[in-house]
């Protein structure tokens, strides 16, 4: 997605902060110590992601007409794209089936309704639309992902085997 | 201490406590609460550290002055990480937090069970380091570090940070 828009930031970072956040949690308790124990050092500051958007969130969401339009025009945008974060792929699937992940699908109620509510305090609407863009997770993405990563390499690009 | 004998475990923190954490360099990294065990064998110490946050973009530079400290002292220094169980401020000393608070950083008060959503419970305002009023409100949840967040004292006007409690 472009980059720019705060309000895009912040809607994207709360959608994917909290699912990432019910996905640690139940990662916190899967069969593998190492795993689980990353995990539970990740959910303490993902927590702080989930708290830092959600706020700008409401701020947004519940400040003037113009911030309320914004930020329901970016999660407006935005949602098609929140499908794919409840699709695992076959490696996945092997994974939780021996204990060592979580299914994606899972956490699907319970991000929801946490949304819901927080969407509610902001004063937004949770969009209807059904139609979810797909093929992510294999690696087909919208043109924007060829722009930030030349703008992340630029760098080490321009000045090869430099260190710092 | 002699080189190339076997140190003390006492020996080993005495030195460690001289490692100073690289953004808070009033603490060092035995009082930040990172440095969990130590094992010595002969002149070889394995020091195990946990890493604050995970990105934590100073471990690096502490794992090579850990390895040179005690290198200085003719020992050889392997640093290991680990990552359970996760840090929590609470290892931090009261005497830590009374140093952080006295360098200008607002300590992080003792963490509490909260729920996995925090949003919109905020806790008690963190009070200003340098004139103790509560009337302070935070301005960013994350500082110059992910460990810190941005303050502002309404009653002395000094912007200051604080060590958040995780």
């Amino acid at each position: 997605m472009p980059n720019g828009d705060f309000g895009d930031t912040i809607v994207r970072q709360f959608l994917f902060s909290l699912h990432a956040l019910f996905v640690l949690d139940a990662l916190q308790r899967c069969g593998h110590p190492e795993l689980a124990g990353i995990a539970a050092k990740a959910v303490k500051e993902t927590r702080y992601h989930v708290r830092h958007s959600g706020e700008w969130l409401v701020r947004l969401g519940d400040g003037t007409e113009e911030s309320h339009e914004r930020v329901q025009r970016s999660l407006d945008r935005l949602w098609r794209y929140t499908g794919e974060l409840f699709e695992g792929d076959e490696v996945e699937s092997r994974l939780v089936a021996q204990g060592y992940a979580v299914d994606p699908a899972s956490v699907r109620d319970a991000w929801s309704a946490q949304l819901r509510e927080v969407a509610g305090l902001a004063t937004l609407t949770v969009p209807t639309e059904v139609h979810m863009q797909r093929g992510g997770r294999d690696g087909r993405h919208t043109e924007h992902l060829g722009h930030l990563l030349a703008e992340m390499q630029i760098v080490a690009r321009s000045h090869p085997g430099a260190t710092w | 201490m002699v080189a190339r004998s076997a140190p003390s475990p006492a020996d080993v923190w005495e030195i460690l406590e001289e490692v100073r954490d690289p953004e808070v360099p009033v603490l060092s990294v035995v009082e930040l609460g990172i440095v969990r065990d130590i094992a010595i064998e002969g002149d070889h110490v394995t020091v195990q550290i946990t890493p604050t946050y995970s990105g934590c973009p100073a471990m690096h530079e502490i794992e090579r002055t850990v390895v040179g400290a005690l290198a200085s002292r003719g020992l050889v220094a392997e640093v290991r990480t680990v990552f359970s169980p996760a840090w929590t401020t609470d290892w931090m000393s009261d005497v830590a937090k009374e140093k952080l608070r006295a360098y200008g950083i607002a300590p992080p008060g003792p963490t509490t069970e909260q729920p996995l959503v925090p949003l919109m419970r905020r806790a008690a305002p963190v009070p200003c380091p340098f004139c103790g009023s509560r009337e302070t409100e935070t301005r960013s949840e994350f500082g110059s570090t992910a460990c810190k967040s941005l303050q502002v004292c309404n009653a002395c006007r000094q912007p200051f940070e604080h060590f958040k409690a995780i």
